[in-house]
């Protein structure tokens, strides 16, 4: 059985080479950049729990007994840092008003259900805004799990055991958190037509 | 009302977590349910929208661990043969020789037009640009005296190689000789075995007549008692 590159790098930064340490960080660090971004919605953030995940990585690794659990072991510490920057935080739900657009621009999802027009999404820059704010509306056991199935590419199974939770309840999750989704996007209009012709 | 169908298997349906004949039995029951083909038609277009969201580039370039190397371990990093030239002096000499070689020869290599004679002229030289300012003769006496060593050195390495060279002859020729000298004691061992064996042959040939003349004899005596003459 051929060992992963990440085993073999863990393996070697056992045996001593540190090295192997700094190559795992560039096989991983943007990959976890783009969900803690998704998940917390702040750069700065996102770039903290990012390193502070590398950091508890770096003293733990000696206590991870399967290398090949790599991946699911640094998502784990990255998902709970998260929720922690987000706890620390008091973060309020981003809206699409206080993304610091401009007046024009600005509206509040929840208040304007039928006000849009079919096809007025201007851009494919402005669904990808509305997608965003739609998402932090939804609840937070939800939304992490939405991120890691449609973005990170999960199996189920490997969300249930990043998360530490039944696989039926993953899915239950999952489930509801699209189910909202589309209610959100179908209040606002955004329908088969605008998706696709803004792919 | 809702089919019970929808939130088990519309998932995994949907993102192909269901092996082969979960998928075919799925696939007949939404051909005849409204429900879960509204259902799945719907997961479709909101997982299509959340493809439009992509996450700004940003140029991360995390350095965990830097190792402070001292330059004795930096060289070493740069030599991986450095054991190897530890164990054998006359290979590290060579390539010690062959550094001084190279850094001679790299600081300050001079090319020149002589424009009377239409050739160039290459030369080394300690002394680089500044020669050009320092006195004429002491430039050269350091240059005369540069290429003398450098002429020494090159003569120091040849005989090393030639005698490395005689060496290894000498060693060959002893190889050569102990073969050679083994040979012929083994050919010297074999003759004398076979001249062994000849006497031993020319022994029972002896000890063979010996008997046929005995039985001959008891054969003369035996007919002559009988009255008969047995002629040879």
């Amino acid at each position: 059985m051929t060992t992963s590159i990440d085993a073999q790098l863990i393996i070697g930064f056992k045996d001593g080479d540190v090295q192997c340490f700094n190559r795992l960080v560039r096989r991983w660090q943007n990959r976890l950049y783009r969900f803690a971004f998704r998940y917390v919605l702040d750069e700065e953030d996102a770039k903290d729990v990012v390193q502070a995940a590398f950091i508890k990585a770096y003293k733990n690794l000696e206590k991870l007994k399967d290398p090949e659990k790599f991946h699911s072991w640094i998502f784990q510490i990255t998902v709970n840092l998260c929720k922690d920057m987000l706890k620390s935080s008091h973060r309020t739900r981003l809206t699409y008003e206080n993304r610091g657009s401009s007046e024009e621009n600005s509206m509040k999802l929840d208040e304007m259900p039928g006000d849009r027009d079919t096809g007025t999404v201007a851009s494919r820059s402005e669904l990808s805004d509305i997608v965003r704010d739609t998402l932090s509306k939804i609840p937070d056991e939800q939304r992490i799990v939405i991120i890691m199935k449609e973005y990170d590419g999960f199996k189920f199974a490997e969300i249930a055991e990043i998360l530490n939770c039944p696989l039926n309840t993953v899915k239950a999750r999952m489930y509801y958190g699209m189910r909202h989704m589309a209610k959100i996007l179908t209040k606002l209009n955004i329908d088969q037509e605008v998706v696709f012709n803004e792919m | 009302m809702k089919c019970n169908k929808t939130e088990n298997m519309l998932l995994d349906y949907f993102y192909n977590e269901l092996d082969e004949n979960d998928c075919r039995e799925f696939e007949k029951h939404l051909e005849t349910c409204a429900d879960c083909s509204g259902e799945l038609e719907e997961m479709r277009l909101t997982s299509k929208a959340m493809g439009t969201w992509e996450v700004p580039e940003q140029k991360i370039n995390m350095v965990f661990v830097s190792e402070k190397l001292s330059i004795i371990d930096r060289i070493k990093e740069m030599l991986p043969s450095f054991d190897l030239l530890r164990k054998r002096p006359a290979m590290s000499f060579m390539y010690g020789l062959a550094g001084v070689f190279l850094m001679l020869s790299v600081a300050n290599f001079e090319v020149s037009y002589d424009s009377d004679s239409g050739s160039f002229n290459m030369a080394t030289s300690m002394f680089g640009k500044k020669a050009e300012k320092e006195d004429a003769s002491e430039y050269e006496l350091a240059n005369r005296q540069l290429m003398e060593t450098q002429s020494q050195m090159i003569e120091l390495v040849n005989q090393m190689m030639s005698e490395r060279e005689t060496r290894q002859q000498e060693y060959t020729y002893d190889l050569v000789s102990d073969v050679v000298r083994e040979l012929e004691n083994r050919r010297e061992n074999d003759l004398k075995e076979f001249g062994l064996n000849l006497v031993r042959i020319s022994e029972m040939t002896d000890q063979n007549n010996r008997y046929i003349n005995a039985n001959r004899s008891m054969l003369v005596d035996l007919a002559s008692t009988a009255g008969v003459e047995i002629k040879r």
